[in-house]
């Protein structure tokens, strides 16, 4: 076995062994920040260190007979993914919040950088790809223990999540789709590494399968399903066409029903135990789809409006209430009032993209699994029984990754961004290493791209931390805001930089919640002023508009205040609060004139 | 009649009519003096709104000042001997409003905001209740939104003064803001 380089070491420790553990405890969302600031530092690091490797075989005037890693970048996915983000950037021009938009565009960016780190970095060596999978079996087994240790709340309860068996991923559903996406490398080490390793995949899957069963996500157990069928219609086509008997050997075969029994054990137990806890919504809820269909048929609608270029990147949020309000209330708290929900995600990635960056925007992102699919398909017709099972175990993945997304948003957490880069990047890499291309890129092309790439990686970095700060703050403003500390509020909103960072993680201003304070102060002049500043940030928050039409009826011009009133109950038909002064700026017009 | 007689009679008297004013509590003063409403009878069918309400106006002396969208609704309805304020809310039962009475002025400020269940651009749902239950339906903010609960619960009537500013507030400012698939650190508003 060769010595693994530093630069796989760097891209394998740090995003499967250190960012998926990262999280924070002083921003509202514990672990979006954190880990995209982690994941721009340690793209740009690769890319620096990448560059200097390019700089030097360019310095000795090597002939540019490239290893397999720089000939990976021909392959078509590379223009298709900057034909991706290219239009998300042009979208950009649609935002209404701009802010907002950079960050999301700058996501995407960061993802495609990444993954061309990962592409050129893991098809540098077929090793590294037993290096990646490896740290993948102890990942999936790592997040299975603190998962399990959850469940029992035995520890790692400091850990900030909604609902109980979350690990690190904050929410029980993200962490099911990422344990799917984890699983096939776990399967993969049991059949193909020996000693200790084995027994090391064999617990891993072992503890994921229990985790999947117990966290009762069904997007993630249709995913498992789906896989598993995509795999076995896979493995019986690859047969027929390569006249084999598709057989299983004797020995494993043992081995994998004992390992079955184990695991059906383990999860029977898990879910016929009294759970002291209270898990999400039973099983045969249909509520949560019922909501998923009004979304994605608003979304439609969104799409139907701006075919062709989309809302813009980080826009769904802002746009959707203009679509009609869902109304939703989340009894979380037995003693505290409902929580008023604000949609963030349509709960569907394609529709996600399809309304942000129109129509050309998604044929381009799908175009992205499309040819990773035809990578794999043209991998397994012509390669050997043991790279076939890494195959199968890619193939198990992205199918796993491409139903998750139906129904969630992987494509906006860190953690799934780095699992489907690195399946990705491994599906690039094996195609590379049976069927190589001869042609590479010129170095100086190369150079002049990783400078540009690392430009916009700073830029990422500066935006992360400039993000993470802001939320400290708006953080510290909510936590003041709930005992009514509105001198605070104010002082701390007051220390955000709103140039990128001007709506918290639920999308509301956070001069929204200055005006807040400011009203409730008296400071009638200074609320107004925020919450016409809030209304450009997002101008189809109905509270936002109430409250600025509160401030329109205070100020005495009451048509003004009518037509706002009028807007916010277009929006939300049922809002009681706009009803109610809509009515009183009435009658007090008539009773006056 | 013997003078003592008389007396007694007239001291009876006197204690039962300084009683049952005792006995009278000011609210129910006030509504003695007050305006009494009128009680009609109405037959409409698939009549528009604005016309059912002006029939009423014009059988009940009240003027109804409407405000709000009001096309397109139309009412069928059948009542007699009834007072204005059950037909009102017979006749809007449907929609989401409401009214302010000035009964001293003999006038009825109606805001009407739309059929009720539906959204200009999407289904709703009521507080508590999740996507899918819309059925129950959402009711308007009274019949007097301007009135308060009173020291024994039951409901005061207060008038809009006359120059003082609208009674409006804002909203949200202890509301929690919640996600779905929520990836955020919890609040607790103060109660």
């Amino acid at each position: 076995m060769t010595r693994i380089s530093l630069k796989c070491f760097l891209l394998i420790f740090v995003s499967v062994g250190i960012i998926p553990f990262l999280f924070s405890s002083s921003t509202i969302d514990p672990v979006l920040l954190p880990r995209f600031i982690a994941l721009s530092i340690l793209t740009f690091v690769l890319i620096l260190m990448i560059s200097i490797s390019l700089a030097q075989h360019q310095f000795r005037n090597a002939s540019l007979k490239y290893d397999a890693g720089f000939s990976c970048l021909c392959h078509a996915v590379f223009p298709v993914l900057i034909g991706f983000l290219l239009i998300a950037a042009l979208t950009l021009v649609k935002a209404i919040n701009f802010s907002e938009g950079l960050f999301e565009w700058l996501k995407l960016f960061l993802a495609s950088a990444y993954f061309y780190a990962a592409v050129l970095i893991i098809a540098e060596h077929p090793q590294n790809i037993i290096y990646l999978t490896r740290a993948l079996i102890i990942t999936g087994l790592v997040l299975g223990i603190i998962g399990i240790c959850q469940y029992f709340d035995v520890g790692f309860r400091f850990i900030p999540g909604n609902f109980e068996m979350y690990a690190t991923l904050v929410h029980k559903n993200l962490f099911a789709s990422a344990l799917v996406l984890l699983f096939p490398f776990s399967c993969y080490g049991v059949t193909r590494v020996t000693g200790f390793w084995r027994i090391i995949s064999l617990t891993s899957t072992a503890v994921i399968i229990f985790c999947l069963g117990a966290v009762r996500t069904r997007s993630a157990w249709l995913a498992m399903s789906v896989a598993t069928i995509t795999i076995l219609i896979t493995y019986f086509i690859v047969h027929r066409k390569a006249k084999t008997p598709a057989k299983t050997p004797k020995r494993l075969k043992i081995k994998y029903f004992l390992f079955v029994l184990c695991a059906g054990g383990l999860l029977s137990a898990a879910l016929f135990t009294q759970h002291p806890f209270k898990l999400a919504t039973p099983l045969n809820s249909v509520e949560s789809m019922a909501e998923r269909l009004l979304l994605w048929e608003k979304t439609l609608r969104m799409v139907r409006d701006e075919p062709l270029l989309g809302v813009g990147p980080g826009q769904w949020k802002i746009v959707l209430p203009r679509y009609g309000k869902i109304e939703r209330w989340l009894n979380d708290r037995p003693q505290s009032d409902p929580a008023e929900v604000i949609h963030q995600r349509p709960h569907n990635d394609y529709l996600w993209i399809m309304a942000e960056t129109g129509c050309i925007g998604f044929i381009l992102y799908v175009s992205f699994f499309i040819l990773l699919f035809i990578y794999l398909g043209k991998f397994l017709m012509h390669s050997s029984d043991n790279d076939k099972k890494f195959a199968f175990g890619l193939l198990f993945a992205i199918t796993g990754y491409i139903i998750i997304a139906l129904f969630s948003f992987p494509k906006e957490r860190m953690v799934h961004t780095i699992l489907l880069m690195l399946i990705g990047a491994s599906i690039v890499a094996i195609r590379q290493h049976t069927s190589p291309l001869q042609k590479a890129p010129q170095p100086l092309f190369l150079l002049s791209v990783n400078f540009i790439l690392l430009l916009l990686l700073t830029l990422c970095v500066i935006v992360g931390i400039k993000r993470y700060k802001s939320e400290v703050y708006t953080q510290k403003a909510l936590t003041a805001r709930s005992i009514a500390q509105w001198d605070q509020v104010i002082s701390a909103i007051d220390q955000a930089d709103f140039r990128f960072y001007n709506m918290d993680p639920v999308s509301m201003p956070l001069v929204w919640y200055r005006g807040v304070a400011n009203f409730s102060l008296n400071r009638l002049e200074a609320a107004f002023k925020d919450f016409q500043k809030a209304q450009v940030i997002h101008p189809y928050n109905i509270h936002v508009i109430n409250n600025l039409g509160v401030c329109y009826a205070l100020k005495g011009e009451y048509a003004q205040a009518i037509v706002l009133y009028q807007k916010a109950l277009a929006i939300f038909p049922h809002f009681k609060k706009a009803q109610t002064n809509l009515h009183a700026v009435r009658s007090y017009r008539m009773l006056n004139n | 009649m013997r003078f003592t007689t008389l007396f007694i009679y007239l001291f009876i008297a006197a204690f039962l009519i300084i009683g049952s004013y005792a006995f009278v509590t000011p609210e129910s003063f006030a509504i003695k003096k007050s305006p009494q409403r009128p009680v009609f009878s109405i037959d409409v069918k698939d009549k528009a709104l604005g016309e059912v309400l002006e029939d009423i106006s014009n059988a009940t002396g009240y003027s109804i000042i409407l405000n709000g969208e009001n096309d397109n609704l139309s009412v069928s309805l059948k009542l007699r001997n009834v007072g204005l304020e059950e037909t009102l809310k017979r006749v809007l039962k449907d929609i989401n409003y409401t009214v302010v009475w000035d009964d001293f002025a003999r006038k009825v400020f109606l805001s009407v905001y739309g059929e009720q269940e539906t959204t200009v651009r999407g289904r709703v749902m009521a507080p508590g209740k999740h996507i899918g239950n819309a059925k129950q339906p959402i009711n308007p903010p009274g019949m007097f939104p301007r009135t308060v609960p009173g020291p024994n619960g039951q409901p005061i009537r207060h008038t809009i003064q006359r120059g003082a500013r609208p009674g409006v507030d804002i909203s949200g400012r202890t509301t929690r803001f919640a996600q779905t698939t929520s990836t955020l650190r919890q609040f607790s508003m103060r109660q």
